[in-house]
């Protein structure tokens, strides 16, 4: 498993490489509005969000083509007729997701300490905290992807196709709902933005990612153990 | 284990193929060469060895266990080699050394680096630059530096020149200086088998025609050099395959004994396999 994990982030790590890059011009764009406009934290807040969303978009966008690149070109049947049973071929593709997720979320955080200097209010415990679910959510998403992956033997199908599915059948949804719950109007996104500080959105987000891992770890397992992987 | 591959009445049905009752098996020690026209099911049949495809009617045992529930320990003693690139191609020899490290507990990084400087590879070239018959000497290179007891091996030489393949079908010899050593070799290139296969095992739209021993089945066909009416005088049920000449016809048959005044000469592999495959 270890040769697999070190070979597939070796050949990824431009994606990183982008990522880091955006997380540093981004922030550096927002330090410099904060100090230059500090009467616009709440725009700059929602601003930074949607940045750091887009760093951890950045730095998933490996996962799925990876694993398209090694079907198409028949790697995933060498490692399944070599030294990897179904179940590490699996456990490996969820370490690339959880990894990856995890240095997204040390990226964020980085970011966050950064703009701290300039508004302390950037980085706090409510901070870290939606961040964190909101990369395990990003994080379980794009697990989804996996099994259809195989399917379409195309990484981009398979995102269109969960992308419609989740952001018709369950993103919006939830905008929708949060903004009918705080009566806000300001923008699609605003009511669940003022309800990312409620506890209970967080936990709720986060079940439901931790749901998603499991249940797709299993449907993932189930897809490559019917075989014509490749 | 008298055996080290057997494929029991495997039948797998997809859009526009199938597979029908698909039965042979692999000595240990031994070479088969698998033949059969392109989508004959070759590649198909070696998923299912490999246990990549999905379970349906029918059984596979490789080296005593079953397909779909190898262990680890018998899949380290099974090399693969897939026509074309099978690694990323974006990787060089040295990172694919550490690829394979971790999938491969018996992997010899110094049996790899050895094939890499007999097959002339370059370390730190990415294999998307690499020929098509340096591909190939890599895939080759990669299933036998570990374990390997057993090569499968899907149209390894399709594609190369004489002069490679007559390298790479060394190679195999090599391997199987080792009497524990066996090959299953996949090729629509028959004149290679003539050289190192032992059994021949032959598949046509799906269905196993036969299983032989390579040297018995040239005995056993030959091919009648006749004229039309030495043609009508032949047993319809002795004909395995005609083929119609300006001056003469050629009839593949197993009783040529039966006709002792029609000229016979020994087919080559190829041609058995062109007069079984014409209808």
């Amino acid at each position: 498993m270890k040769g697999i994990l070190y070979g597939n982030f070796l050949l990824n790590k431009k994606w990183f490489i982008a990522a880091g890059i955006t997380a540093v011009l981004g922030t550096a764009f927002c330090a410099f509005f904060v100090s230059l406009v500090p009467n616009n934290e709440g725009v700059v807040a929602t601003l930074f969000i949607g940045l750091q969303l887009v760093v951890l978009a950045i730095i998933m966008e490996w996962l799925g083509r990876n694993l398209e690149a090694n079907i198409k070109c028949r790697f995933t049947d060498i490692t399944l007729a070599g030294g990897i049973s179904r179940n590490m071929f699996v456990t490996s593709e969820l370490l690339k997701n959880v990894i990856t997720i995890g240095i997204g979320l040390v990226m964020c955080i980085i970011m966050q300490l950064v703009m701290s200097v300039f508004d302390r209010r950037f980085f706090t415990l409510e901070t870290v905290k939606i961040i964190m679910v909101l990369a395990s959510s990003c994080g379980s998403i794009e697990w989804i992807v996996n099994p259809f992956v195989i399917d379409f033997k195309s990484a981009e199908k398979a995102g269109l196709v969960v992308g419609l599915v989740f952001g018709f059948g369950l993103v919006l949804p939830i905008m929708v709902l949060c903004n009918v719950l705080t009566e806000e109007t300001e923008s699609l996104l605003s009511g669940f933005i003022t309800l990312l500080s409620n506890g209970w959105l967080l936990l709720i987000l986060l079940g439901i990612s931790t749901a998603l891992y499991v249940i797709f770890y299993f449907v993932l397992l189930e897809r490559v153990k019917k075989g014509d992987v490749c | 284990m008298e055996n080290c591959i057997e494929v029991k009445n495997i039948t797998r049905t997809y859009p526009q193929f199938s597979l029908k009752n698909v039965s042979f098996n692999v000595p240990c020690g031994s070479v088969v060469g698998f033949i059969g026209e392109n989508g004959a099911g070759k590649s198909t049949t070696i998923k299912a060895i490999l246990g990549l495809l999905k379970r349906g009617e029918g059984s596979i045992t490789v080296l005593g266990e079953n397909a779909h529930e190898l262990s680890p320990a018998t899949k380290e003693k099974i090399g693969v080699v897939f026509d074309g690139l099978s690694f990323p191609e974006n990787l060089t020899v040295r990172q694919l050394d550490k690829v394979m490290r971790g999938i491969y507990k018996t992997w010899r990084s110094e049996r790899f680096f050895g094939y890499m400087t007999k097959f002339e590879l370059p370390l730190d070239k990415r294999f998307k630059s690499f020929s098509r018959g340096m591909v190939m000497r890599l895939s080759i290179a990669a299933a036998l530096s570990h374990d390997t007891q057993l090569l499968i091996l899907d149209e390894p030489t399709s594609g190369l020149d004489p002069v490679m393949r007559a390298e790479i079908l060394d190679i195999f010899l090599e391997f199987m200086q080792d009497e524990s050593h066996s090959i299953l070799i996949s090729t629509h290139i028959t004149s290679d088998l003539e050289h190192i296969a032992d059994y021949i095992c032959f598949i046509h739209k799906g269905e196993i025609m036969f299983t032989e021993e390579r040297n018995e089945m040239m005995e056993r066909h030959r091919i009648l050099k006749c004229t039309d009416e030495q043609l009508m005088r032949i047993d319809k049920a002795d004909i395995i395959g005609v083929r119609k000449g300006r001056f003469q016809n050629e009839v593949l048959t197993t009783n040529a004994h039966k006709y002792p005044d029609i000229p016979a000469d020994a087919p080559t592999i190829e041609e058995i396999m062109v007069f079984y495959v014409k209808e």
